[in-house]
């Protein structure tokens, strides 16, 4: 069988004192977007990661804090608590606790007694990188460098970036990230409609040849998932993905078109945040992209007011089109490239039964995915995991034609380093 | 902790050939049939009901691989997909004419880092 039955347990289990849940706390964690904490004292925002509950919030004085969702004192959550006063005061004793998750204050007790001193909610370090806080779970001494991703890195005026909730676990939307050859399905008929993927040489070659040919490639960080589709008689299309452990990806560009990127960060072992990023190396994003991507364009969606979720979802079939799907303007009939995928991918159960699929060739990068996740679970405490040194998040994905007698590897090797200020490679 | 049900599906048949496979492979996997990379004689017999044929090949013995196109032409003629797996502590292999003939033979590639890694993957693929 392609797992077995305990492989597939470890991928798919993420809470605190899993193999892959202590290993995913050793990295940095996209947690929040920025405009989820606006201003100092604004209002506390629940956040579930890796099946932990938590609480995010800004003090008087603008220190942000992540810390147990849950009051020591009789268990009451965090989020009705009052942010006031450099602390977060729990609504129902008034129990108070600052950014890192001390106790503060104790009204309810006498005045001379230090029981506060001795109370303190777990909590974890919350940093923002433009326009995300990340965290970091792990063990304290083992915290390392912040994150290098280009898209971390780049003023926010040249990155856009969004996150859905997604009701799978975290690995069937990873894995649908790192399989390049359902694009020429799924997305077939969007691509050249959508705002963020027309124009581009290369939608031909994904719609002429829909059976490419894998090529993947450990690499210092994660994977290097090389698709090549026909270009004529001496020349192959390349799409080159990008995976950066734990849970990153990296589209190949469409063009011109601005480069899209994800991670697949788990909320709880039944569901994940989608993060979705489009960024440009060398220049501010447009309003009019900025518009198209507000408006589900890309790799983005249309949320349920208020919130984070997407208006398309299982409740109401993912608003299918049947009328769009005959007549080849959607070849699933889900409109929005992003709900295309969760739509298909939350059809397969929060918990996808890897012990009844049956892979193919094109399955090459999610086999090698899953043999990389493994390995690194088995990690030793001490021992630093793959994708942690900022060298190896230094990447990109490209998209180009190459001689057919040029390895990918050789011929699209400085499109794949992260070469500041220059512009990606593209087809 | 969640649980999930176990429902084993059948198994797909692989064969493992390659100048890699000889030295590592052979007794290594339950149900992985193995052929000698220099193996002659009657094809049908040799690849009988495989559903993938594996060139596994260490790269720094690419240029001893004998014949792997008639081979994975053979296979491909069969309906059988073919896989190669190249061990190399490099991700780049350079442009070997070996290398870039299995490339071409090959349904997909790919390259890790040691042989634990193509033992997994070969374990994954069944």
């Amino acid at each position: 069988m392609a797992l077995t039955e305990r492989q597939q347990q470890t991928l798919v289990s993420t809470n605190a004192a899993t193999p892959m849940g202590d290993l995913f706390r050793r990295y940095w964690i996209p947690a929040l977007l920025a405009e989820e904490l606006p201003e100092p004292d604004c209002a506390p925002v629940r956040v579930r990661l890796l099946g932990e509950d938590l609480i995010a919030f800004c003090d008087t004085t603008g220190r942000y804090g992540l810390i147990d969702g849950f009051c020591a004192h009789r268990g009451v959550s965090l989020f009705y608590a009052r942010n006031e006063e450099c602390g977060l005061r729990c609504a129902y004793h008034g129990w108070k606790y600052d950014v890192e998750g001390r106790c503060i204050d104790m009204p309810s007790e006498p005045e001379e007694s230090n029981f506060k001193d001795k109370v303190r909610l777990r909590a974890y370090p919350l940093v923002r990188l433009g326009d995300v806080f990340w965290t970091y779970m792990g063990p304290v001494n083992a915290r390392p460098a912040e994150p290098q991703l280009e898209w971390a890195t780049l003023p926010p005026s040249q990155v856009y970036i969004s996150k859905r909730l997604q009701r799978t676990n975290y690995l069937q939307a990873l894995e649908g990230g790192i399989d390049s050859s359902h694009v020429s399905f799924t997305h077939r008929f969007s691509l050249d409609d959508d705002p963020l993927h027309r124009g581009s040489l290369g939608n031909v070659y994904l719609k002429q040849d829909g059976r490419p040919r894998f090529e993947v490639v450990e690499s210092a960080g994660g994977l290097l998932i090389g698709a090549r589709r026909n270009a004529g008689d001496d020349r192959y299309y390349w799409r080159i993905t990008q995976y950066v452990m734990p849970w990153y990806t990296i589209i190949p560009p469409f063009g011109e078109n601005l480069i899209g990127a994800h991670a697949w960060v788990p909320i709880d072992d039944e569901s994940c945040w989608a993060w979705s990023i489009n960024y440009h190396p060398v220049r501010e994003l447009l309003d009019t992209e900025r518009d198209d991507m507000r408006a589900g364009g890309g790799i983005h969606c249309v949320y349920k007011p208020g919130t984070y979720e997407p208006l398309a979802d299982a409740s109401n079939d993912y608003l299918i089109d049947r009328r769009a799907q005959r007549e080849q303007k959607s070849f699933s009939g889900v409109a929005g490239i992003a709900m295309q995928d969760a739509s298909l991918q939350e059809s397969m159960g929060p918990i996808q039964d890897r012990l009844r699929e049956r892979l193919g060739t094109s399955d090459s990068g999610i086999i090698m995915a899953r043999q990389r996740l493994l390995r690194a679970a088995e990690v030793a405490a001490g021992d630093v995991p793959p994708g942690l040194d900022p060298a190896a998040q230094r990447v990109r994905s490209a998209s180009l034609l190459l001689p057919k007698d040029v390895p990918f590897q050789d011929g699209a090797a400085d499109a794949l380093r992260l070469q500041p200020k220059t512009a990606f490679v593209s087809l | 902790m969640m649980s999930i049900a176990a429902a084993r599906r059948a198994g797909a048949r692989i064969t493992v050939t390659g100048t890699a496979a000889r030295s590592f492979l052979r007794a290594e996997l339950d149900g992985v049939r193995f052929l000698a990379p220099d193996a002659v004689g009657d094809l049908d017999e040799m690849l009988r009901e495989t559903d993938m044929l594996v060139f596994v090949t260490d790269a720094r013995d690419v240029a001893q691989m004998p014949h792997p196109i008639a081979v994975a032409e053979a296979a491909r003629d069969r309906g059988i997909l073919v896989a190669a797996i190249v061990v190399s502590d490099k991700a780049a292999l350079g442009r070997s004419p070996r290398l870039a003939a299995l490339r071409e033979a090959a349904d997909m590639v790919m390259i890790v880092s040691d042989a634990e890694a193509a033992r997994a993957v070969i374990a994954a693929l069944r």
